[in-house]
């Protein structure tokens, strides 16, 4: 039971070091977006 | 002018309620199967409005028939209207249906008249704005399709169904077969919805698109959807559907060659989506009313009408169309 328990939260941490170490590398899964919506205006509807 | 709209739902009352506001119709009839919302809808309608409620004995006595019917149940009045000749709008978002109604191609052409299908927020919306932005391109190489949110309780309906079923994306001309609500793609839609994991499903965008569009060689669209969604999408709805959804937007991603260089164009909207499929589905009952829809017989609205011009007549209606500038990492 304790060996269970321990593998799991062995896997978790884990887990946890590898997504922290692709933040600190830039890496996510949110890609970014740089920009922004506006309202069409009267020459895009031309 | 007469026009029949059948089903008083989330969609079909705004449909009546829009077409009334004109001047282009001057009676509407609206039927429905149940006579307690009929009668709710009816009272906020005015004296304008014949309502019939099951069972229908009578043919129908207009002159443009719009069917917003739950999705599933349309085919049958499409088929009596294209016997009828009358023009029809369609506003169905079923892709198993759309199949079915397609295979009234040759009839609606023989019989000369126009049917739109599709006539709602996506496809609808998204087919007028695709048609809109390939319009910037001197060759479209990709159109991408996505969307937020639902409308009544149908259209929640073919969304959760819609996610354990087969997708059809166009590539390279073939279709391409895929599971529903695989492929995660961040798409990023107009604030205030902004990023949302969108998935495939089966939708009828692509369909309709590379029926407009057959020299475009890749188009797919996407839903957005939570994990729950994904996961009790096999499974019936568990609880019942809402009577409307929230706030809604679709967003349309193209790509294409402007001269010598690669392009992208984005073109979203936000809006209730119901509010939006009702407002595409009354513009395009007054096109047919005023004999505007380019073509006879049957298609989507990317080849049906002016996109301008269409475009405009839905910012006068409060539906206002928006473009992304800047760059982003597609995923």
């Amino acid at each position: 039971m304790m060996r269970t328990i321990k593998g799991a939260l062995e896997s978790v941490l884990a887990a946890a070091v590898v997504a922290g170490a692709f933040r600190l590398l830039g890496i996510d899964r949110i890609k970014r977006q740089v920009g922004g919506w506006r309202r069409a205006k009267g020459s895009d509807l031309r | 002018m007469r026009v029949a709209v059948l089903g008083a739902g989330a969609v079909g009352a705004r449909i009546a309620r829009q077409l009334l506001s004109g001047t282009s119709v001057t009676q509407i009839v609206l039927r429905d199967t149940d006579a307690d919302r009929l009668a709710q809808v009816s009272k906020s309608l005015g004296d304008r409005v014949i309502i019939e409620h099951a069972p229908f004995n009578s043919k129908l006595d207009a002159e443009v028939i719009v069917v917003a019917t739950p999705s599933g149940t349309q085919v049958p009045a499409v088929v009596e209207a294209i016997e009828q000749r009358r023009p029809v709008i369609s506003t169905s978002d079923s892709l198993a249906e759309m199949v079915e109604l397609l295979k009234l191609s040759e009839q609606a052409q023989k019989n000369n008249i126009p049917v739109v299908l599709g006539a709602g927020f996506a496809p609808g919306l998204t087919c007028v704005l695709a048609s809109h932005g390939a319009a910037w391109f001197d060759k479209v190489q990709e159109i991408h399709i996505s969307k937020v949110g639902t409308g009544g309780p149908s259209c929640a309906l073919v969304h959760h169904r819609a996610l354990s079923r087969i997708s059809y994306d166009w590539r390279h001309d073939n279709w391409v077969r895929r599971p529903g609500g695989s492929g995660r793609s961040l798409c990023w839609f107009p604030e205030p919805i902004g990023p949302q994991d969108c998935y495939r499903a089966a939708l009828v965008s692509p369909v309709l698109l590379h029926h407009a569009f057959p020299e475009v060689s890749w188009i797919t669209a996407r839903v957005s959807a939570s994990l729950r969604d994904r996961l009790t999408a096999p499974l019936p709805m568990l609880s019942p559907p809402h009577s409307e959804g929230g706030l809604g937007a679709v967003r349309v991603e193209i790509h294409g060659q402007r001269g010598t260089s690669h392009e992208v164009s984005v073109l979203g909207v936000v809006e209730r989506p119901a509010v939006a499929a009702a407002t595409v589905a009354a513009l395009a009952t007054e096109y047919a009313i005023a004999g505007k829809l380019k073509i006879r017989g049957m298609a989507g609205l990317s080849e049906l009408v002016e996109p301008i011009d269409f475009l405009h007549g839905l910012e006068k209606r409060g539906l206002n169309v928006q473009i992304f500038e800047g760059d982003y990492e597609k995923e």
